[in-house]
């Protein structure tokens, strides 16, 4: 509340309202320096520890991802090698491959019988 | 709004991480963006929003081009920061608090007033408009440089909150009384 002597109800509104706005702050501009200075202070030892916490978590993140990694190759089967499992030769013209473990390829390679000639007939 | 060498180069310090610096800017512009946020946010709120505003400054005090506009560009984060606690305040005001809110003009006794309950008609930026124009007389485009408005924007919010005011004060102007 402010004390005015106008009758105008505008000017002494006005009048009020320059009164109040320009009362001094209850903290001074050193105690707000200081304040705000504080205030500083703690923002950035917060964010460091938070750096700190979220390179930490990374580490982690990143040392489980390796270990895990190498998890997998250790456990994986040996199945890369099985295609490449070696050509059976089975006799005359035969021939046995391993596409997988249980995948095998029968081939049997034989010349035309009695010397006759494919030919194409078209 | 003319700036000082010394404060350019407190803000050029202060861009550069010196918060001894930005101490001082803080001390030069404290009593006036007080003086500034009490009429857009009221006495209670008036020291946190502007301790706010400095605090966000610093964090972008480097975005700040023109160290010489420091003294529109602080008003403009403080502005920012009390329209939105204007604003949050509008919509959580306590259901006995808006119950007891006084009448703008029963807030003019025969020798008092109660500044914030007739500011309390105004809307946050109409009431930061004519705080800079009545209290700080500030010239239309140093206004709308600082709340980023333009200046046709300015007047139509000051005309707009005249003509508030005048109808909130109305009610007690006794016949006979000079308007």
């Amino acid at each position: 509340m402010s004390h005015i002597d106008s009758h105008d109800p505008e000017d002494r509104f006005i009048e009020a309202w320059k009164q109040w706005a320009r009362r001094p702050p209850a903290r001074s501009p050193a105690e707000a320096a200081a304040a705000v200075s504080h205030r500083l202070t703690v923002r950035r030892e917060r964010s460091y520890w938070w750096a700190l916490a979220a390179a930490a978590a990374l580490t982690v993140t990143i040392a489980l991802a390796v270990h895990w990694s190498y998890l997998v190759r250790r456990a994986a089967p040996p199945g890369v090698t099985i295609s490449h499992q070696e050509t059976t030769p089975m006799g005359n013209g035969e021939v046995l491959i391993w596409l997988d473990e249980e995948t095998p390829l029968y081939m049997n390679f034989q010349p035309p019988e009695n010397g006759q000639v494919l030919e194409n007939k078209s | 709004m003319g700036v000082d060498a010394d404060e350019r180069s407190l803000v050029l310090l202060a861009q550069h991480g010196d918060a001894a610096a930005f101490s001082r800017l803080v001390e030069r512009h404290w009593t006036w963006l007080v003086h500034f946020a009490r009429s857009v946010v009221g006495e209670a709120e008036a020291e946190d929003c502007v301790q706010d505003g400095f605090v966000v400054a610093w964090t972008k005090l480097s975005g700040l081009r023109q160290p010489d506009a420091f003294r529109a560009w602080i008003l403009r984060t403080v502005s920012r920061l009390a329209f939105r606690r204007a604003r949050w305040s509008a919509r959580h005001v306590p259901i006995d608090e808006a119950a007891d809110a006084q009448d703008p003009a029963s807030a003019i006794g025969p020798e008092t007033v109660d500044v914030e309950a007739v500011l309390s008609v105004l809307a946050p930026r109409q009431r930061a408009v004519m705080h800079l124009t009545v209290i700080e007389n500030m010239s239309d485009s140093d206004i709308s440089a600082a709340l980023g408005l333009a200046a046709a924007s300015v007047r139509s919010h000051r005309r707009r909150a005249r003509e508030m005011l005048l109808r909130a004060l109305k009610p007690v102007s006794a016949p006979g009384v000079r308007r």
